[in-house]
């Protein structure tokens, strides 16, 4: 049984588990650094612990100061949220080694995840089929190479640890591969501690689809379906939907079928979610696992009816799934947009400074999932994220309309924000028709959206 | 971020060096040192022997003697960063 649970995560996501905490009954400690005083989940809090200055790798990559500040709290849990300590296997060990149960995947589990190659091997020896790639990392720049032209070009290069598009680079030639090794090596390094990189095909026009999993730990488990998350810039997600508009019926169940049964025979525990390329041919290649809540789990909550951060906990406690498949239902379609603080003309760079004004959308299907206020001032040392917006409607077309009239009331002004973008994106023939593929936008330039609703005149 | 234990030499009224140990923090088992940011004269114990501290937390008020003594004692930031010093140690992961 869990009573407390220490958040060990910041902003939107912070105030989510708290909220599905309180939903269980369960207390909860938020952990914050210096800089996250102010923040909503702070003052949410049943009992609140600063645990480090503002920069990360002192508080919420700390994994001493975390525990410790659950143990001082009197907490019997660590909820870790994405990010930060949310995939890290030493930490989850040292977790159960001070009695404390970690809420995700045990440390065994992530330990055999870790690795996005040996993960891809794992998961394409139980039935599901992968992007052409490397044989495992590639060692240094010869091999690179050598792997390179049994492959063919485009390819793209990615680190083993981590995501978010960091130390990852698409080359269409054996000189562009020699270039960008050195650098994604040193993101690499920057970002995750881990410089080891790998090369896979580069799938022209493909679509980001992934499958939400949710497996106990007595071996079952049921998919909640799938999201679509095509709607990307330089890798990183800015709009995410369910059902994906580029699968029929058939495809979407198939997938998500041999997604959860390769998972579930390759000892993946608790809450996960599947990543795949699917091309134009509607053909479907796995390329990771993330082991953790994702930003984008609203939008399978709003179809399913299922609180996926509840099942986390639930499921850390070691208890049953008590449920199957055919009790899984999911109605209608959703759209989550991520709301950053960004400004979207200078290539999305990331704005701080006070709200000063927010007032949240509302009405029929609308969900706000945000560590926002009015007054709140945006610490300049985190990611952009501010919240997400997700609508859910009937169908395709009423969750676009719904969305337009949330988007339209959403305020929030004293820095900018995509706002404006997310409108634009809700006017584009390609996104409206359901054809948006993971580089579209890259492509075409987010200022070209924008333009061609500023251009358009006024429905 | 742990429980506090002070030194015998931090008791109001004793004068104590600049990087005196004035006590420690158990985090997970290890024991971190709290030193004094600046010497003075204790005039305020703010957290008890076992009581668990958050990072940045004050945990004494040091009069220097040299220098006006409201001004520096009540000085957050300056006492703050004795528990700065000891909590440094932390992001390096035992």
């Amino acid at each position: 049984m869990i009573g407390r649970v220490l958040i060990a995560n910041r902003g939107e996501i912070a105030v989510r588990i708290l909220r599905a905490c309180r939903g269980l009954g369960i207390e909860a400690v938020v952990a914050h650094s210096e800089a996250d005083r102010n923040s909503r989940a702070v003052l949410m809090a049943d009992e609140a612990i600063c645990i480090g200055p503002a920069e990360s790798a002192r508080s919420y990559l700390s994994a001493a100061a975390v525990i410790s500040a659950a143990l001082v709290t009197g907490c019997d849990a660590i909820h870790p949220g994405y990010g930060f300590l949310s995939e890290d296997d030493a930490f989850a060990e040292m977790t159960r080694a001070h009695e404390l149960v970690f809420i995700g995947p045990s440390a065994e589990v992530l330990e055999r995840f870790a690795s996005k190659a040996g993960t891809r091997q794992l998961l394409a020896d139980h039935g599901l089929a992968v992007v052409p790639g490397s044989l495992g990392m590639v060692s240094d720049d010869e091999h690179a190479l050598a792997e390179a032209e049994r492959i063919g070009y485009p390819l793209l290069i990615k680190p083993s640890a981590g995501g978010g598009g960091k130390g990852m680079r698409m080359v269409r030639t054996r000189r562009e591969l020699q270039q960008a090794l050195t650098v994604c090596r040193s993101e690499a390094r920057a970002a995750f501690g881990d410089d080891s990189l790998y090369l896979e095909k580069w799938l022209e026009r493909t679509r980001h689809v992934e499958v939400q999993v949710i497996v106990d730990n007595h071996g079952h488990g049921v998919h909640v379906g799938e999201r679509d998350c095509s709607v990307q810039r330089r890798h990183q997600k800015i709009l995410e939907e369910a059902p994906s508009p580029a699968l029929d019926e058939a495809a979407r169940s198939r997938l998500a079928e041999s997604a959860v049964a390769a998972a579930v025979a390759a000892g993946y525990q608790n809450v996960g979610t599947l990543e795949f390329l699917v091309d134009g041919a509607g053909r479907s290649y796995f390329i990771e696992i993330n082991a953790r809540i994702q930003v984008e789990h609203p939008v399978t909550e709003m179809l399913s009816g299922i609180d996926i951060v509840a099942e986390q906990i639930r499921l850390a406690a070691d208890e049953p799934l008590g449920y199957s498949q055919g009790d899984v239902q999911l109605r209608g379609h959703a759209i989550e947009f991520r709301i950053n603080a960004e400004d979207v003309r200078a290539d999305f760079r990331p704005r701080v400074g006070v709200v000063e004004h927010y007032v949240p959308p509302g009405g029929a299907g609308v969900r706000m999932e945000t560590h926002l206020y009015s007054g709140y001032e945006v610490p300049p040392y985190y990611d952009s994220l501010l919240g997400k917006l997700i609508v859910w409607g009937p169908d395709r077309p009423s969750a676009i309309a719904r969305a337009r009239v949330a988007l339209q009331e959403l305020v929030v002004e004293g820095l900018e924000t995509n706002i404006p973008f997310h409108r634009a994106i809700l006017q584009d023939e390609t996104f409206l028709a359901g054809g948006f593929d993971t580089n579209l936008l890259d492509r075409k330039g987010a200022a070209a959206f924008l333009d061609a609703v500023a251009a358009a005149p006024r429905a | 971020v742990g429980y506090f234990s002070p030194a015998p030499r931090l008791a109001v009224g004793r004068s104590v060096q600049v990087g005196d140990q004035i006590g420690s923090v158990d985090v997970l088992g290890i024991s971190l040192e709290v030193t004094a940011p600046l010497g003075g004269v204790v005039s305020a114990v703010l957290a008890e022997q076992g009581q668990a501290v958050e990072y940045g937390q004050p945990l004494a008020e040091i009069d220097p003697m040299a220098a006006a003594p409201v001004e520096t004692a009540d000085d957050g930031s300056a006492i703050a960063s004795a528990v700065d010093r000891a909590a440094a140690p932390l992001s390096t992961d035992p």
